[in-house]
């Protein structure tokens, strides 16, 4: 009998089994076409840095032509690391550049986390919804990721002590708590000042490390900033940042601010990853953090995704149901927009395609797929604002079809 | 040697299957050496189909498989693979499909269907439910021109029907449902002119279901080939495929779904323009045959210049 397709099936490793695939993803293929507004992204604004990047590439080539083009320290370079110091400390964080392993962005930080942490089967608990790369990351170690629930003030302790309790009760312990508390992706939620000290106090007594995940710090155009829980806790926090929303999502910059202990096992499985983040990467991040132009260049993105925030908000009013439900969020690049029964905005994902809109349904982002399915993620940091509008005057069109239809069919 | 028109990509939400079926029958060409220009659907698509000798329409769904390219080129009056657009709209639709089936006394399971008009603005919600009940549980829902299994659900109880009947309804604005048949799935894939059944693949979905999400996840499915049935009955199946090809005026390439229940072929539906990617099932046959991948385009390709000129 010979079996088709791949014939490689049979030496795969288990943890492949986990990485499913996406009828999502296949799906937006169709996203490449002209005629389709995506909302679905998370791309940034990029336009403040782009005449930049010349003259910090011509600087590091002209500087340090042979620390750039060669192999690198898995740490990260130290002067990089530095300014990285620099950028926390403007959010209150006091970080040692010698705890800090510089990553392909955050991403790889999530998947060299999982790696130091987690053995197949272990326990890990995430916000629901939660950061959908995070997931796959995660995933890929073969996690038993469970969630917990949050509300507009973010993840909700009670809910938080409950699990913990449960999983003592299964005679378990969850390996780490990971969470984006500020701009939380999808929702958008950012995790109160008390809610940060409570979530810290059922962490401490549980004995439970946080991986915080702060890609949105930097992008707040509204309300009061709030201290991250590495500034709170520098012992229960492993902090993860990223130069995406800062610089570009293109030069692939994070890094992991980590207790000593773990920042050296972080080490050893980011030189098992691949050796080093690019070095030539490293310095041209590098020679824009030192350039003086950062903060000038992220006053115009806040400004651009202020606007870009208050359009899709007001598209929505004008254009989806009634019955919607919104949270403005403070920054961030998304909104998150809950409908009502019976719609379910994976199923619907295809008409809103066919009527030229694509979102980012809810059930992406929870571990259980079959949550999540009144939710949708909308992204406007990366449409025009005329894009925006057209965009979700096409989604009301496809939620009053929807709703129509539901009616109709006695739903 | 001809220059040809690879069409792939297109506007449907089968847009990735289609870029990675063009992809391999342009490589394909390339290697017969052929001048291969892939195009993509825009409004600068027929200006360019004019200076290719003959065009290799390797897209899915909406538009590939419903005539409309293919009408294009006969207006043109230039040359294509696969079967003509009268062909196309029958076989994209999977009323007309079953139709004729059934009337030429091939069998496939019985069926409703309904458009989202009817339910919407003729108070046809509660047919849904009649239907359903006629048919019994289990049953599938799906629309009726749609493919990949876009859309397709197995609704196992009464209480699933609904809202099976409005995802489907997203795909398009008729839905079917159709009686559930267990048995062995068998994909009868089908090349030349006149067109000939290769071996029979059997489908093996680890869900029990052949749908949209077990095409798009790697491991979920199993094609296995020689297919586990009895000569007598692969035999049965391929000729059942010929007959249903023929009846639907295809040409040149195509695939005839079907399960085989109590050694009974029962077609599921038809696929004119079939995708061809390194892991399809057409090109699976192609290799159990004992036909390269080049062979088979070649095969192809040279029945569709064989018909230059076009005539009307």
């Amino acid at each position: 009998m010979a079996s088709g397709v791949d014939p490689y099936r049979e030496i795969y490793s288990r943890r492949t089994e986990q990485m499913s695939g996406s009828e999502i993803r296949a799906l937006f293929s169709v996203l490449e076409r002209p005629e389709i507004v995506s909302l679905a992204g998370g791309n940034t604004y990029t336009d403040a840095v782009a005449g930049r990047v010349a003259e910090c590439v011509q600087a590091v080539l002209a500087r340090a032509s042979g620390v750039a083009l060669q192999y690198g320290p898995g740490t990260g370079l130290l002067g990089l690391r530095e300014r990285l110091c620099d950028l926390m400390a403007l959010e209150g964080i006091d970080a040692d550049p010698h705890h800090v392993v510089v990553t392909d962005g955050a991403q790889q930080g999530l998947e060299l986390i999982a790696k130091v942490f987690v053995d197949p089967g272990d326990v890990i608990l995430t916000e629901a919804p939660t950061y959908v790369g995070a997931l796959s990351a995660f995933s890929s170690y073969q996690v038993n990721a469970r969630s917990v629930p949050i509300d507009e003030e973010g993840l909700i302790p009670e809910e938080l002590a409950r699990t913990i309790i449960d999983l003592h009760g299964e005679g378990r312990r969850a390996k780490f708590l990971y969470m984006v508390p500020t701009f939380q992706n999808p929702s958008g939620v950012t995790l109160t000042p008390s809610r940060r000290a409570e979530i810290l106090e059922v962490c401490r007594r549980s004995d439970l490390l946080i991986i915080e995940d702060n890609p949105y710090a930097q992008v707040r155009f509204s309300g009061d900033p709030v201290t991250p829980l590495r500034a709170l806790a520098p012992d229960q926090v492993v902090y993860l940042g990223t130069l995406s929303k800062v610089f570009s999502p293109g030069i692939r910059i994070g890094w992991v601010l980590a207790p000593q202990p773990i920042r050296e096992r972080l080490v050893l499985a980011k030189e098992a990853a691949n050796l080093c983040t690019a070095p030539f990467n490293q310095m041209v991040a590098e020679e824009y953090l030192s350039s003086g132009s950062t903060e000038e260049d992220l006053q115009i993105v806040r400004k651009v995704y202020r606007e870009r925030c208050q359009a899709m908000l007001d598209a929505i009013d004008r254009h989806l149901p009634r019955e919607v439900v919104v949270r403005p969020p403070e920054g961030g690049l998304f909104v998150w927009v809950t409908v009502t029964d019976p719609l379910n905005t994976r199923d619907m994902l295809a008409r809103a395609l066919r009527g030229g809109v694509a979102y980012v349904p809810g059930t992406a982002f929870y571990p259980v797929k079959t949550d999540g399915k009144q939710s949708m993620r909308l992204n406007f940091s990366y449409p025009s604002i005329e894009q925006i509008e057209e965009g979700v005057e096409r989604l009301g069109r496809v939620l009053d079809e929807e709703l129509e239809l539901g009616r109709s069919l006695g739903i | 040697m001809p220059r040809i028109a690879v069409i792939r990509g297109g506007r449907s939400l089968e847009r990735e299957f289609s870029s990675r079926s063009g992809a391999h029958v342009a490589s394909a060409l390339q290697q017969l050496g052929h001048d291969v220009v892939e195009l993509d659907v825009d409004e600068r698509l027929s200006p360019a189909l004019v200076s290719a000798d003959a065009s290799f329409i390797a897209l899915h769904g909406r538009d590939g498989e419903d005539g409309t390219i293919q009408s294009i080129l006969e207006a043109l009056r230039r040359p294509y693979t696969g079967s003509d657009a009268f062909a196309c709209q029958v076989c994209f639709d999977k009323v007309l499909t079953k139709g004729m089936l059934r009337r030429d006394g091939i069998t496939t399971p019985p069926s409703f269907d309904l458009s989202a008009e009817a339910v919407r603005q003729m108070g046809a919600g509660p047919a849904v439910r009649e239907a359903a009940d006629h048919l019994g549980y289990p049953l599938i829902v799906k629309p009726v021109a749609q493919g990949s299994a876009l859309g397709l659900a197995l609704v196992r109880e009464p209480d699933e029907l609904s809202p099976a009947v409005m995802a489907a309804f997203n795909y398009g604005d008729r839905v079917m449902l159709e009686s559930y048949v267990a048995g062995t799935e068998l994909a009868v894939s089908l090349v030349g002119s006149p067109l000939r059944p290769l071996p029979p693949v059997e489908v093996r979905a680890s869900s029990g279901i052949f749908d949209f999400d077990s095409r798009v996840s790697p491991g979920a499915v199993d094609f296995v080939v020689p297919a586990s049935l009895p000569d007598a009955v692969l035999a049965a199946a391929r000729d059942v495929a010929e007959r249903a090809a023929a009846l639907l005026g295809m040409r040149d390439l195509g695939r005839v779904d079907m399960i085989v229940s109590d050694g009974e072929p029962v077609v599921l539906e038809v696929n004119p323009c079939p995708g061809v990617t390194e892991s399809s099932l057409l090109p699976l046959a192609v290799a159990e045959a004992g036909m390269s991948f080049e062979d088979f385009v070649r095969t192809v390709v040279d029945a569709a210049l064989a018909r230059s000129p076009v005539t009307a």
